[in-house]
Order: C-alpha cells, then sequence, then structure tokens
C-alpha cells in the first residue's frame, strides 16, 4: 500500500536564514496515527505548516493523497483538516455559526452545513451552548469547538498541531478518546506533541525531531525496545546546582565499569544507564560502588519511556519550556485575548 | 483517486458563495462590537450637536446669508464618520491574522479573492448604514436636501468609494504589518493632516489660500465639497447653489474612483505577498 502522506527531502529556510527543517523524510500510511514528537523550536509546526499549503518548502517533494504540494495545492486542501495549536475560533460567532462558516469554506450548502455542525456540536458536547458566542466558551469548549471546525467536511486525513497544549488532564485524556475514536472510524492523523505521554497513548508510529531533523522513527514500543532492557536512574536529594553538577559527574564515574552497565550518560538533573537483559542482580553492587565514592543518591529501575529514547538519540531531555512561537508569515500569536 | 474537475461556471457560482458567507460573516462580527455603535452613532450625535454650536457663531462670518453651519457640516460629518471607520477593517483584518483565522481560511479550498472581497462588500455595507444615520440625524436638525433623495443617495455612494479606498488602504497596511497599533496610527497620520486641510470643518471662503491650493490634490477636499455639492449644494458667489456643479462632480468622482482602485490594487498585492 502506498503512502497516504510521502514526503522526501523537505528543508525549510526561513529568509533570515534559520534552517527550521533539514532535509528530512518520512511517510503517513493511510488509516494510520502518526505523530511528530519533539520540543519547542524543534520543526514541528513549520513542517506542518509546510504539508498543509500554508508554508512554501525550500526544498524537497510533498505528496499527499497522490497530490503533489507546490502543483495540486486546492485539491490537497479539500482532502485535509487541521487545527492549530492555538485555537481559531471566531470569538464573537457562535459555536454553531462558527461550524457553518467552516462548511462553507469546504462548499457544503448551508442546510448541509448545518446539519453537519448539529452532528458535530452533539459529539463535542457543545449542543448546549450552540447559540452562545465562542467568547465566552472554556480553553477547553474552544479546542472541542476548534477540532469540530476542522471535522465539518469529514477529511481523509487530518493535521493537529499540538491538540492537547494547554487543556487540563481531564479535558486532555477527553480529547484523546475523541480522536482514537476518530483515527477507529477511518480517519488518518498526523499530530504534533511535545507530550511523551501523548505520543506514546495516541501514535502507532512516531519521529522523534529534534533540530529540524527527524533523530528515529518507530512504534513507540519498537523505539523502546531499541534502547535493551531497563533503565536505571540516579537522582540526587539537592538543589544547589554546583553540588548537583558534582553528584552527577562523581555518581556517573562510579557507575562506569560496571558490568550490566551499559551507556552510563549525565544528563542535567540525573545519571541515567541501560541495564543489561536480566542485569538486576548489579543493583547491590551499584549501591555499594555510589557509598565508597561518598555518592549519596536515589536509585530507581524502570522501564524505558519515550523519554529515555530522547534522551539517547538526542543527547539532553524533552522539556515542556517556553520556546519562540513558532514563525511563519503570518505569526499568528494570539495576544492574551480571552 | 477520482478528482472531478468543476466548470468555471461552477467556481464563480462557488467564489460567490464563499464570498457571500464571509460577508455575512464580517457583518455579524461589525455589529456585535460595541465599537460599531460608537463609532457610528455617538460619535457623529458630538459632532453634529457639539461640536457645530461651538462653530456656529465662529464662521458666520464666512457663511452666505441665511446658510447654517450645520447644514454645511452635515455632508462633511458624514464623510468623516466613514473616513475614520475605514480602520475598522484593517483591525479586524489583524485581528484575523493573530486569531488564526486566517490560516483556517487559507487552508480551506476556497478560491482566495473571496477573502478580499468578503471582508471589501461588509466594509461597503457597513459604511452605507453609518451614512445613512448620519443623513437620518441631518434631516432632524432641520439640514435640507436640495436635490432630493437621488443626491443623497449618490452622494452616500461617492462616500462609500472613497470610504472603501481608505478601507483597502487600512488592510495593506494591516497586511504588510500584521499590527493593528500601526494601522491605526498610520491611517490616522495621513487622514487628521488631510481632513483639516480641506473644507470639512471650516466653509472654503475661510481657508488660506495655500491651503485651498492644496486641495487641489486632496481627496478629502474632492469627497467633502463632492457630498456637500450633491447634498446641499456648493457655496458659490457669497450663496449657495441651487444646481449641481457638474464640473466639481466630475473632478470628484475620478478622483475618488482612483483612491479606491489604487487602494484595493494595493490591498491585493500585500495580500497575495502574505499568503504565498
Amino acid at each position: 500500500m502506498s503512502d497516504l502522506v510521502s514526503v522526501a527531502g523537505l528543508r525549510k529556510v526561513y529568509p533570515d536564514g534559520t534552517e527550521a527543517v533539514r532535509d528530512i523524510d518520512f511517510g503517513v500510511r493511510e488509516g494510520e496515527f502518526f505523530g511528530f514528537l519533539g520540543p519547542n523550536g524543534a520543526g514541528k509546526s513549520t513542517t506542518m505548516k509546510m504539508l498543509i499549503t500554508l508554508l512554501p518548502p525550500t526544498g524537497g517533494t510533498v505528496t499527499i493523497a497522490g497530490l503533489t504540494l507546490g502543483r495540486d495545492d486546492k485539491k490537497i486542501r479539500e482532502v485535509i483538516g487541521y487545527a492549530a495549536q492555538d485555537v481559531s475560533v471566531d470569538e464573537d460567532l457562535t459555536g454553531l455559526e462558527n461550524l457553518v462558516l467552516s462548511g462553507r469554506l469546504y462548499h457544503l450548502s448551508h442546510a448541509d452545513a448545518t446539519r453537519r455542525a448539529r452532528e458535530l456540536l452533539d459529539v463535542a458536547g457543545l449542543a448546549d451552548v450552540s447559540a452562545k458566542r465562542a467568547g465566552f466558551y472554556s480553553g477547553g469548549m474552544r479546542r472541542r469547538l476548534d477540532l469540530a471546525q476542522a471535522l465539518m467536511h469529514r477529511p481523509r486525513l487530518l493535521f493537529l498541531d499540538e491538540p492537547t497544549t494547554g487543556l487540563d488532564p481531564q479535558n486532555r485524556r477527553a480529547m484523546w478518546d475523541e480522536l482514537e475514536k476518530l483515527n477507529r472510524d477511518g480517519t488518518t492523523i498526523f499530530l504534533t506533541t511535545q507530550y511523551m505521554e501523548e505520543a506514546d497513548t495516541l501514535c502507532e508510529r512516531l519521529a522523534i525531531i529534534d533540530h529540524g531533523t527527524i533523530v528515529s522513527e518507530g512504534s513507540p514500543a519498537a523505539l523502546k525496545a531499541s534502547l535493551g532492557g531497563e533503565v536505571l536512574t540516579l537522582t540526587f536529594p539537592t538543589d544547589g546546582p554546583e553540588v548537583l553538577q558534582g553528584l552527577i559527574a562523581r555518581g556517573a564515574a562510579a557507575l562506569r565499569g560496571l558490568r550490566g552497565l551499559l551507556d552510563v550518560r549525565e544528563a542535567e538533573r540525573e545519571v541515567i544507564a541501560n541495564l543489561a537483559d536480566g542485569a538486576h542482580e548489579i543493583l547491590p553492587e551499584a549501591l555499594r560502588a555510589l557509598s565508597a565514592n561518598g555518592v549519596e543518591a536515589r536509585i530507581a529501575v524502570s522501564p524505558p519511556t519515550l523519554d529515555d529514547v530522547f534522551i539517547k538519540t538526542t543527547g539532553h531531555a524533552l522539556r515542556h519550556e517556553e520556546g519562540k512561537p513558532t514563525r511563519w508569515k503570518f505569526g499568528a500569536r494570539r495576544r492574551g485575548r480571552r | 483517486m477520482e478528482v472531478r474537475r468543476a466548470t468555471a461556471g461552477e467556481t464563480v457560482v462557488e467564489t460567490a458563495r464563499v464570498t457571500f458567507a464571509l460577508f455575512v460573516r464580517s457583518l455579524k462580527r461589525t455589529v456585535r462590537r460595541p465599537v460599531f455603535l460608537t463609532i457610528s452613532l455617538f460619535q457623529p450625535l458630538v459632532w453634529l450637536f457639539l461640536f457645530s454650536q461651538v462653530m456656529k457663531n465662529f464662521a458666520k462670518a464666512s457663511l452666505p446669508p441665511g446658510v447654517s453651519y450645520v447644514t454645511l457640516f452635515a455632508p462633511a460629518v458624514m464623510l468623516q464618520t466613514i473616513m475614520f471607520g475605514s480602520f475598522q477593517s484593517g483591525m479586524a483584518m489583524v485581528s484575523d491574522i493573530e486569531f488564526g483565522l486566517m490560516d483556517k481560511f487559507l487552508v480551506s479550498p476556497i478560491n482566495r479573492t473571496a477573502i478580499l472581497l468578503g471582508r471589501t462588500l461588509a466594509d461597503g455595507a457597513r459604511m452605507f448604514v453609518q451614512g445613512l444615520i448620519i443623513i437620518v440625524l441631518s434631516m432632524a436638525l432641520g439640514v435640507r436636501f436640495v436635490h432630493g433623495p437621488q443626491g443623497v443617495l449618490a452622494a452616500l455612494l461617492l462616500a462609500v468609494v472613497f470610504g472603501l479606498g481608505l478601507s483597502s488602504l487600512s488592510n495593506t497596511v494591516a497586511l504588510r504589518t500584521k499590527n493593528s497599533e500601526t494601522t491605526l496610527m498610520v491611517m490616522n497620520f495621513f487622514l487628521f493632516p488631510l481632513l483639516f486641510m480641506s473644507p470639512a470643518l471650516v466653509p472654503r471662503q475661510a481657508l488660506p489660500s495655500w491651503v485651498v491650493a492644496i486641495g487641489r490634490i486632496n481627496p478629502v477636499a474632492y469627497a467633502v465639497e463632492g457630498a456637500r455639492n450633491l447634498m446641499v449644494g456648493i457655496v458659490e458667489h457669497g450663496a449657495l447653489r441651487t444646481s449641481v456643479d457638474w464640473g466639481q462632480l466630475g473632478l470628484a468622482v475620478l478622483f475618488l474612483l482612483g483612491v479606491a482602485v489604487l487602494g484595493m490594487t494595493l490591498a491585493r498585492m500585500a495580500f497575495r505577498k502574505a499568503t504565498t
């Protein structure tokens, strides 16, 4: 089966010379739940904006549903749906009006758009507030309305740019359920996220992206299995940065050279090592080595997470710091109006 | 995958439908915001009732006998309201960009012309209603329109044409700067001097001769005199003309159409640049 989305050598260099996306290749299969996992500024949104015809690529070829990006953009727009990182609802229109307008943009008749809008308002749990202006909606309601907008024309392929950023855990969980249901019903989904757990829960296959490059790709299970066995983590009960640095260095030194421990790494706040299969018996040995070196540390052994995969492949942890806003022509950014 | 090719006729009808949907959306947004009522009703009330009272005696010396200040001032208030309301268009454009609505339009398979066209039509409708409100208020103040409803309608259309030129210019600034404060500032920066160097607030006879000379290239002067021409009559030889001055009107129409065409062309160029 050929890919619904296939990307080869995609690049984006901004006019100021910043290389946001550097020569990436990947594919998304029909019916798949595919994800881009990476920190802010990794190139996730830039890649997505190129795929949805909003931002012209600097180089590379992209085909979506057999259509060529750059040549068949208008037809591509007909098969895709998109929900941006920041919700794009018109606060002066009611929930229903927002949806009907979206339907009109996809050439539905007014009657069809209204029917479909009512259907989606029910699903999104917004039927009661459908006649209220979206300006009065809560954050979670706006997200659901925004997703409903993207679904008005029943797109074959749905692009979601960080669909749960800013949602509380309960709303996030509900959004996941909704997305999983959509995917089960046959919609191919491509999402970007900076949340490990989200990628792990939702995606059948994901690409880890950092500094504009795909550093690894595969199913979450395969990515974690590629690390080998379990992961040993040392954490230190101190806050002083200099003390912490010293402890990390000494802790790592104590662990290096122990048989059964692979690839001892110093991270920003901890020491991480991979455990060879069935090497639990070295734990007492590790504790002895640490105390012999006068290092007081908490030691934990756990199955690998995507975080470990990320650290292993990029050399740094995935953190949710506030990054630079995504740059593109319009620089569409919220001004904190509620 | 089978892709059906739409015929040219279908495409035109489809674009018209989308344009209409975007037109309705812009109008809803306009009337649902309190700023609309402020600009369209309260400000003109202040100008017509308060400012004209303040200016009444002051301007008497340069007014023809029997002509009230408010008579000459009413067409100018109509124009001012439309002129200074024209920025709303550019500011709404910035807000659409900031709130991601522009992206939503751009990622849909519409003919992109509909985005600007829908907005422009909504601007025109808004300006028409704003002008109409002033006309009704002026009638309540006893202003007589010498050329009847046709004259008033023609003056209103002339003002709307000028207003659309200005709203297109505000969209141009908006698309280039993506900043609503800048949009407001740039437009104010140009419009206030043009307003003061026109016979809008002060009768032409009372203006210094160099200002009158500048008036030959000042679109606001053409618009004000054109609106007076069609509504209440132009002051000539110490009296109000009772017939339309076709020479003045012709020049005004040409000049203001020129501003509209220029504005729309620039807005279209800015839109293309911003979206490709």
